[in-house]
């Protein structure tokens, strides 16, 4: 090499060398400005991008009958939404989504392309449908098969409330709306145990949304499930009530109907029907009225069937049942007021003279008021406070009713002879099936319950603490009512609730409705009902069928004593309750002594 | 001859420059380790291997010592004797590629050799290195009247570079034109001509971002990444985080995200995942790193008494720190996005062996400082003696009465 070209190759190379020690200072520069000046602001976009929150699903408690069934279980749904701006090609996108999940797809590009953000495409879908969705559409590219995102489609795991039993206990159970909160029932009363708390965790998570395995994670809300509740309510028993509720729904059209079935030795309640019935699993479908559990909730006059009370309270107050206490001739003036008792053969001209046992067997309005007045405002009111009429049942259903009934020294004489049989209180039906379970219990008052207990993954652990029973009137006095309640099955007004072969104790009621507007009552309006247990020497079951405004027969013997009768005799087919000789109430004393009580 | 002399004329390897480029290698397997496994963990086409990348990397960087060792023994005569062949196989492989090239992430740039994938356009640096070296270590040729004798390797050079950009691979060809200007400015190019040249490079540069719709989208998503940050801008703004979130000591190595972001996490920005765990001190001897493999590179240059080992030691030299500039840059946000990988460092078979071929070449004109390449003598000698018809001059060192003196033959295997 020359000495002239080695001269340019020396200083050629020095300027090139310096050129790229200069780039390389440029970029050393560049690096001191990002890492050092920016470092804030781009640890700023990192905590924005890189930390995401991620949601644990948990599942709100179940709830299950008293066999084990489910009620109200939650199961894992999916909804499959689009966000209007990320999608990409609008019917391809269609075509995909209707590939994976079913549906039209020209549905899906109508929704796609005629929303604005996020669009919701198909809603509480399979679960299996949304992973695959999450997974994306499988494309060939290079020789190699590949998930590929669908842009724009997002899948939104949640819960769905589902109640298997359909429109079964419906009132009962209440619902929830889609974001799990309860709107009604059991399932808004009992939320603290049920309600489920879905967890939060803030982690570190790579491009795809993931958390990344060994990264640091803090846990924002801890995830629980909710408890399981089990209720005292049996699915068949109910569905035996809704089947005879819907017999007689079919045949007198009432504007509301309800069952209610209690064990009188332990005050569960067994099964309770309300119509109008509706189903849970669409509740918002159906019209709020039909929401409303009337067994619970709803004030009525009881009528007749508060005339066992009376009778209770002169039977504890010492009160012979044979001894006489009125001359009915169907219509006497008590005070102001006027006085009938509704009059059927052989009893045409007033049931002549009245004892308890009249009065019950035979409904006698004239022998019952006589026997208030006997009695007087203040031990009647004693009586109906000690049944529990005048309190919440508490026994586990939310809005329930307080009984209605003013104070005893402003009823004065028409009210007491009223109240006597039935007329100027107000009272649910779960109170009067309270009633008659006591009177069946012996005497002793075991308040309602409609939860057994709680647990979880359907194992019962923990019962629910009961409240303590208490003795409302002697066990003679029960024992004589109960007899008394026969007698009105077997030959007074109770005759079509008879069941050959069985003793069944039980009352007819046919009330007049109070005019909500003012005083007095309305014309047509009526609520019929019956009230009873069986079998009478050993009950198991207290039945109380209250119809709300039937149409073409208002008196509880013709409308609801069938009804009675046809869930008892299933009853006692499902309880294997073998029929016994009829011989009259004398069994029940028989059997009453061999039962222990409080 | 005595030994003396044999002695002083082959000298050992530039051992700073082989140190270097072995740590680098190194640290480049550990680093496409470190950048490589959330991807290939996760992924079932890698068989969910998190050393995937890793193996093959090893793989790659002991194929390409072997054979960086193996050039830098070899006689530079050979290599100046095969440039020819090196040239025209980058041509074909070029050609071929823009006829049956396999596509991988939108690029066609890779030829299926057997079962290994291979990228023509590295090839093509070596190539031009080589050429150019060749064709341009004889002096004088840039004299007047002469002009054919740079327009000819222009040409050809020119030819692999419009190549490699009708693959619309324009950061190669960036690299390649670096190359060019710098073998050419080191041959004695006129000034004028070399600031032509880099207007006409500049001038290119401004008419493909104005007008190509692919480089005007790199372009908006470089101003503003945010805006464009489902697209384009989306590499372009967590290499940042990475570099931000690095700070000045790194997050720690093994511990950084970006690699959990970016898919060429363990190729084109690997820099990113280097700064983010190792922080600006990292970040920053990677630079001095590569400015001093660019200094070691030129001064070889400079020490080396042929012209031809002159412009290989600097053409390799060029052609390494332009990538390694150009990747830093398109990872640090300093210019539009064009994908180069960080030499020595960045996953990739083609890139790794190819580079460690041309830092082989430098190994073998460090260790033949001393030695004049004889056909430049020959050519100058030529050029300056007219020696056509005439009786030869032995020449410097050589024994008299042969024509050629074979003076590779005598050298020995010194390390």
């Amino acid at each position: 090499m020359g000495s002239r070209t080695r001269e340019v190759v020396k200083k050629r190379s020095a300027w090139l060398m310096l050129g790229f020690l200069c780039l390389f200072a440029a970029i050393s520069g560049r690096l001191v400005f990002i890492q050092l000046c920016r470092a804030d602001e781009y640890a700023k976009w990192a905590e924005k991008i890189r930390w995401a929150k991620i949601r644990t699903l948990t599942a709100r408690g179940s709830i299950y009958d008293s066999n084990g069934h489910p009620l109200a279980v939650s199961i894992r749904t999916c909804s499959i939404f689009a966000n209007t701006r990320e999608v990409q090609n609008v019917s391809l996108t269609a075509h995909r989504l209707s590939a994976l999940i079913g549906g039209d797809p020209k549905n899906y590009r109508k929704k796609i392309s005629e929303g604005r953000g996020i669009v919701w495409l198909a809603k509480k879908i399979d679960p299996r449908l949304g992973d695959q969705v999450k997974r994306g559409w499988l494309v060939e590219k290079d020789g190699r098969k590949r998930y590929e995102r669908i842009p724009g489609i997002g899948v939104w795991f949640h819960r769905k409330r589902v109640y298997p039993a359909g429109p079964a206990a419906a009132q009962v159970l209440g619902f929830t709306n889609i974001n799990g909160r309860p709107l009604a029932g059991i399932e808004w009363k009992f939320n603290d145990i049920l309600a489920n708390q879905d967890g939060e965790i803030l982690a570190e998570v790579d491009a795809r949304g993931r958390i990344i395995p060994e990264a640091e994670r803090r846990v924002l809300i801890e995830p629980r499930d909710g408890k399981d509740l089990f209720l005292t309510i049996d699915l068949n028993v109910q569905h035996i009530a809704e089947r005879a509720l819907t017999r007689v729904v079919k045949k007198f059209q009432p504007e509301s109907a309800c069952v209610v079935v209690m064990d009188p030795r332990t005050g569960e309640i067994l099964a309770l029907a309300n119509f109008p019935f509706f189903d849970p699993n669409s509740a918002l479908k159906f019209p709020q009225s039909t929401w409303v559990n009337h067994a619970v909730a709803s004030l009525y006059e009881p009528g007749s069937t508060l005339k066992a009370i009376t009778v209770a309270a002169g039977l504890n107050e010492g009160i012979s049942p044979s001894s006489v206490l009125a001359r009915c001739t169907g219509r006497e003036k008590i005070g102001k007021n006027n006085l009938r008792c509704s009059l059927h053969q052989p009893f045409l001209h007033g049931h002549g003279s009245v004892d308890m046992q009249k009065i019950i067997k035979y409904s006698c309005n004239i022998g019952a008021a006589h026997l208030a007045l006997r009695l007087g405002s203040e031990k009647l009111r004693h009586y109906e406070e000690a049944f529990g009429l005048l309190e919440k049942p508490k026994s586990g259903f939310s809005l329930e009713a307080v009984g209605y009934l003013p104070k005893a020294d402003r009823w004065g004489t028409v009210g007491l002879a009223n109240i006597g049989f039935g007329q100027g209180i107000a009272v649910t039906p779960l109170h009067m099936a309270s009633v008659y379970a006591t009177i069946a219990n012996g005497g002793v008052r075991v308040p309602p319950t409609i939860v057994r207990g709680t647990g979880s993954h359907g194992k019962m652990m923990a019962r629910l603490k009961k409240p303590k029973p208490q003795r409302v009137i002697s066990r003679l006095a029960a024992a004589k009512l109960t007899e008394m309640l026969i007698q009105c099955v077997e030959g007074g007004t109770g005759k079509n609730a008879k069941i050959e072969g069985y003793l069944i104790a039980g009352k007819t009621g046919s009330a007049q409705v109070a005019d909500s507007g003012g005083r007095g009552y309305l014309p047509n309006a009526f609520v019929a009902s019956f009230i009873g247990f069986a079998p009478a020497d050993n009950p198991r079951f207290t039945i109380a069928v209250v119809v709300n405004r039937p149409h073409g027969s208002h008196f509880g013997a013709t409308v609801a004593a069938p009804a009675f009768r046809e869930i008892a005799q299933k009853l006692l087919w499902y309880y294997h309750i073998p029929p016994q000789p009829s011989n009259g109430g004398s069994v029940h004393e028989k059997k009453r002594g061999s039962k222990s009580l409080a | 001859m005595s030994a003396v002399q044999r002695n002083a004329r082959i000298n050992s390897p530039d051992l700073i420059l082989l140190g270097i480029v072995l740590f680098l290698v190194v640290s480049g397997v550990l680093l496409v380790f470190d950048a490589s496994y959330p991807t290939s963990a996760d992924q079932s086409r890698y068989g969910n291997d998190a050393w995937y990348f890793a193996k093959r990397q090893i793989t790659y960087a002991g194929v390409g010592v072997c054979l960086m060792l193996l050039v830098s023994l070899i006689p530079l005569e050979w290599i100046r004797r095969l440039s020819i062949v090196i040239l025209l196989a980058a041509i074909v492989l070029l050609v071929y590629v823009l006829v049956r090239g396999v596509t991988i992430n939108g690029s066609t740039s890779w030829v299926r050799l057997g079962p290994f994938m291979f990228q023509p356009s590295e090839l093509a640096k070596l190539a031009i290195i080589v050429y150019l070296a060749r064709a341009l270590g004889r002096p004088g040729i840039f004299s007047k009247g002469r002009e054919k004798r740079w327009l000819v390797p222009l040409g050809w050079s020119g030819l692999i570079t419009l190549l490699v950009v009708a693959q619309r691979d324009f950061g190669t060809a960036a690299v390649l034109f670096a190359v060019m200007f710098a073998m050419f400015a080191l041959a004695g190019a006129k000034k004028r001509y070399l600031v032509l040249a880099a207007v006409l490079g500049i001038a290119a540069v401004v008419v493909a971002m104005t007008y190509l719709p692919h480089c005007r989208a790199r372009v908006a998503a470089f101003m503003d990444p945010w805006g464009h940050y489902h697209h384009a801008g989306y590499q372009i703004v967590h290499s940042l985080i990475g570099f931000g979130t690095g700070g000045l000591t790194g997050v720690g190595l093994g511990e950084g995200r970006v690699k959990c972001y970016i898919p060429a996490a363990y190729t084109d920005y690997i820099y990113a995942t280097l700064a983010e765990e190792l922080g600006l001190v990292g970040s920053l001897v990677l630079v001095l790193l590569f400015s001093l493999l660019a200094v070691l590179n030129f001064v070889i240059a400079q020490k080396s008494k042929s012209l031809y080992g002159a412009l290989l030691a600097a053409g390799v030299g060029s052609a390494v720190s332009t990538q390694a500039l150009i990747n830093m840059a398109v990872a640090t946000n300093s210019i539009p996005a064009t994908g180069i990988p960080l030499p020595l460092i960045s996953y990739g078979g083609s890139s790794l062996v190819t580079t460690l071929l041309g830092l082989g070449l430098v190994l073998s004109v460090s260790r033949n400082i001393e030695v004049e390449v004889e056909g430049e003598e020959a050519n100058e000698d030529s050029v300056n003696r007219r020696r056509h018809g005439r009786a030869r001059v032995p020449s410097r060192g050589c024994r008299g009465g042969f024509a050629r003196t074979r003076s590779d033959r005598r050298v020995a295997v010194r390390w």
